[in-house]
């Protein structure tokens, strides 16, 4: 069993720091501990084995121990953030969850009315075979949020190779496909997680400083925060060996800044999707724009400028949407993508493509382009219906400082003007100050 | 919205439009000037481009949305944005006046 390979790991080493948490470093030994208190909860509720399971939290020692605790309970586990804008009870029903432990300071258990897993297919498969599930949210952006099924234990078995074993900020959410795969890597390699309190431009690099991390994954919407933020001038981050993003499209613009900023510090690139999940790559040393994944894992071929995969350790399929992962099948990932030698770069979203009088425009060309002018924070670009020419491309814009409106959009149209051609150019700009990014630092509209 | 204050309005955006525009497709502030069409400065983009700011100018003084390019406007026999003369008088037929 692959959660065995993590046990025997903590074992081995039971002094060796695990987990990092408000100032505290905990052992292989304490999170073996905690793992075993949370199985005894776990039994004294009688949550039993092949019960859906959701755990409300964000990371804490605890939360991941629960985790552990619920895989060799045999449970679905179906984690969850706490995030204000969402509404959990959607997701709970959707997951047909059955049990929920909310984690704070205490942990409060409360048990849900929900039809019984058996009705599904899927799973029914786990429960049938004693296969702990875990079940994750896609994000939406083409479409409502979709649950997907995994085979917990199958998709543990990409880490068995786990090898570096660095301090890493587990920065990425705790029901995010990337969040997980952070926490899994640093169980599976022996790596400290250190776990975040304030996701913050000053709060993660007070925690850089602190806690000496050395590998920082987060979104490029974070990174362009964190840049314009300066707060990474007040800290000591000579720990720093990786900065990985992932989740996003990274712009020439970002991928200059943070190089400049960093430069010293490996930036490498992570490529992931909820349904497959994150798998082995290597990243173009030249341009980490370009990644070349492990194809023993994750076959890749790119069709109408669109990449599709085949992984092992996919999901086993959506609840309630008429897909299911076939040997044979590719995976359309909806992620535009160009070809460079053996590597591939991803150009963004299909679902956000600009369609101008038949001309497809990619809005983050258009963001890696509204950036470089001066003053400009962030960005987002989206389209909007004209009926002259179908959709046009329009921008909000936030500054860096509050400056005057009308020289700005005009600084903004002159370098449209000289690096895009007319239909790329927005329409619209409205400079507004509110943030265009989202509570998991990915932008608004995607 | 008087007629002066649309046309203060446009030669503003005409103002700021010439500014990224090289000379031969500068706007001229004059009624005449044929915007759209045969002989006409703009191409599709172009015209997008100047309609689009010319409503949020009107957006952020007026604090009130129009829609210029309009199912509307594409079914009249003869096109609004012709010349800078009736295109202001389209814009005239569309904001309130007082």
């Amino acid at each position: 069993m692959n959660i065995d390979i993590i046990l025997n790991r903590l074992r081995r080493k039971p002094r060796n720091e695990a987990i990092a948490f408000k100032d505290q470093g905990y052992s292989n030994a304490e999170i073996l501990d905690l793992v075993e208190q949370w199985q005894v909860f776990l039994r004294d509720k009688s949550i039993g084995s092949g019960s859906v399971l959701s755990i409300i939290s964000d990371y804490s020692p605890d939360s991941i121990a629960l985790v552990i605790a619920s895989l060799l309970n045999g449970n679905i586990v179906v984690p969850l953030c706490p995030a204000e804008g969402r509404s959990l009870e959607e997701y709970l029903h959707g997951a047909r969850v059955r049990h929920v432990i909310r984690l704070a300071d205490s942990a409060v258990v409360s048990r849900r009315k929900t039809t019984d897993p058996a009705q599904n297919n899927l799973l029914k498969n786990l429960v049938e075979n004693h296969r702990p599930g875990l079940i994750l949210f896609t994000s939406g952006s083409s479409g409502g949020a979709k649950a997907v099924v995994h085979d917990f234990e199958k998709f543990l078995s990409r880490y068995k190779r786990a090898g570096k074993a660095l301090r890493t900020l587990c920065f990425m959410m705790f029901d995010h496909m990337a969040g997980i795969d952070t926490y899994f890597y640093c169980l599976f390699s022996g790596s400290t997680a250190v776990l975040p309190t304030s996701r913050s431009p000053s709060g993660v690099c007070r925690l850089i400083e602190e806690q000496r991390i050395e590998v920082l994954p987060c979104s490029p919407t974070f990174m362009n925060l964190m840049l314009i933020s300066g707060e990474y001038r007040k800290y000591d981050l000579s720990s720093l060996k990786i900065i990985v993003l992932g989740s996003e499209r990274i712009t020439p613009n970002l991928l200059d800044r943070v190089t400049r900023a960093f430069d010293d510090v490996a930036v490498i690139q992570k490529y992931g999707i909820t349904e497959l999940g994150v798998p082995p790559s290597k990243t173009n040393c030249r341009d980490p724009s370009l990644i070349k994944f492990d194809q023993n894992h994750f076959e890749s071929r790119i069709t109408d400028g669109i990449l599709h995969v085949k992984a092992r350790g996919a999901m086993l399929g959506y609840l309630d949407a008429p897909f299911s992962m076939s040997g044979d099948a590719w995976f359309n990932t909806g992620d535009l993508a160009e070809a460079e030698g053996d590597y591939i770069r991803i150009l963004g979203r299909e679902s956000s493509i600009v369609n101008v009088g038949g001309e497809k425009v990619n809005p983050t060309d258009v963001e890696n382009v509204l950036m470089q002018v001066a003053n400009v924070a962030e960005v987002e670009v989206y389209g909007e219906k004209n009926a002259l020419v179908g959709e046009v491309v329009c921008a909000r814009v936030r500054l860096v400082e509050q400056d005057d409106h009308r020289s700005l959009i005009t600084s903004i149209k002159r370098a449209c003007a000289e690096k895009l051609e007319s239909h790329k150019r927005p329409v619209k700009i409205n400079i507004t100050k509110n943030n265009l990014h989202c509570s998991r630092f990915k932008k608004s509209v995607r | 919205m008087i007629e002066k204050d649309l046309v203060t309005l446009f030669h503003e955006a005409i103002d700021d439009f010439n500014i990224q525009m090289p000379k031969e497709q500068q706007i001229a502030k004059t009624n005449d000037t044929v915007l759209f069409g045969e002989a006409g400065l703009l191409d599709s983009m172009g015209l997008v481009s100047f309609i689009a700011d010319i409503e949020q100018r009107i957006s952020s003084r007026l604090g009130i949305d129009v829609s210029i390019a309009n199912e509307d406007a594409l079914s009249q026999s003869v096109l609004p944005f012709r010349t800078v003369r009736t295109l202001i008088n389209y814009v005239m037929s569309l904001v309130p006046q007082y």
